[in-house]
């Protein structure tokens, strides 16, 4: 099971991230966002999801920008 | 912050066994399981990274509550004869009251999860089990014999017999459906087999 420490937030999105290649791409516009801790594509599901686990409370829109300027389309999943 | 809800987790993971038993573990998807489940696949996404390590945490935990049931009121030192009861008894528990879960090892089984699930599960199990048989020689109560010879004789016709009662048909296409009895019949049997 995932542990999660008391301030870990996690936050999916539906993305068109098609291949842990493309998915690279992604690395260093996350990698600017202090918060984020982890975070994963699963490329084989039809939303091609992204999750990513963050630190301290992240506004969902800082990560819509960093995979729109990394080139991908990205909406929060809820 | 979305919580950990321990009921909706248990959901999930029901609906999880029941959809891999009916499609196999390629026609699973997480879109499929949320509808199953009727939760949005966001929440799937909080619990789980993907498919595959849902996967795999399911079957380690079913594989651990296959293991205690296992063990349940088992002691590696007991006599082979009254640890062969209690084996029987708890290994036919939970094959009756777990059909899902015991189709979906046979899926597992064949997957490139095996070594994973088997890694973190069998050494629970094995150990024990382990100890209880190499006592049973060295107390006189049981045949030497190499281990898969030993299963195939203590264990593989109680599974027979579940299977024969879960198709509801024995050889021939018979009508046929366990009771104790024939349970009690077959370990006389067997404990006469692996006796000295």
């Amino acid at each position: 099971m995932i542990t999660m420490t008391a301030t870990t937030e996690i936050l999916v999105f539906k993305t068109d991230i098609g291949s842990p290649e493309a998915g690279k791409r992604l690395e260093p516009f996350l990698a600017a966002l202090p918060a984020v801790l982890r975070w994963t594509v699963d490329c084989d599901d039809v939303d091609c999801v992204l999750r990513v686990e963050v630190s301290e409370r992240l506004d969902p829109k800082r990560i819509i920008e960093q995979v729109a300027a990394a080139g991908f389309s990205c909406e929060e999943l809820t | 912050m979305r919580k950990r809800d321990e009921h909706k987790i248990s959901l999930v993971h029901q609906k999880a066994l029941e959809l891999i038993v009916h499609e196999g573990l390629n026609g699973f998807s997480m879109q499929k399981l949320a509808k199953a489940a009727g939760v949005s696949p966001a929440t799937l996404y909080i619990y789980y990274k993907d498919k595959n390590d849902l996967i795999l945490q399911l079957g380690i935990e079913e594989g651990r509550r296959m293991s205690v049931a296992t063990l349940k009121d088992f002691d590696p030192d007991m006599s082979f004869e009254e640890g062969m009861r209690i084996q029987w008894r708890n290994r036919a528990e939970f094959w009756l009251s777990n059909p899902d879960s015991i189709q979906c090892f046979d899926h597992l089984r064949h997957s490139p999860f095996r070594d994973q699930i088997y890694n973190s599960v069998v050494s629970e199990l094995s150990e024990p089990l382990g100890r209880f048989t190499k006592n049973a020689v060295k107390k006189g109560e049981l045949k030497p014999m190499p281990l898969e010879v030993f299963w195939s004789i203590a264990y593989a016709p109680l599974i027979n017999l579940i299977k024969f009662h879960q198709e509801g048909r024995s050889v021939g296409n018979r009508p046929f459906s366990i009771s104790r009895e024939i349970m009690d019949q077959t370990l006389e049997l067997v404990l006469k087999a692996l006796k000295p």
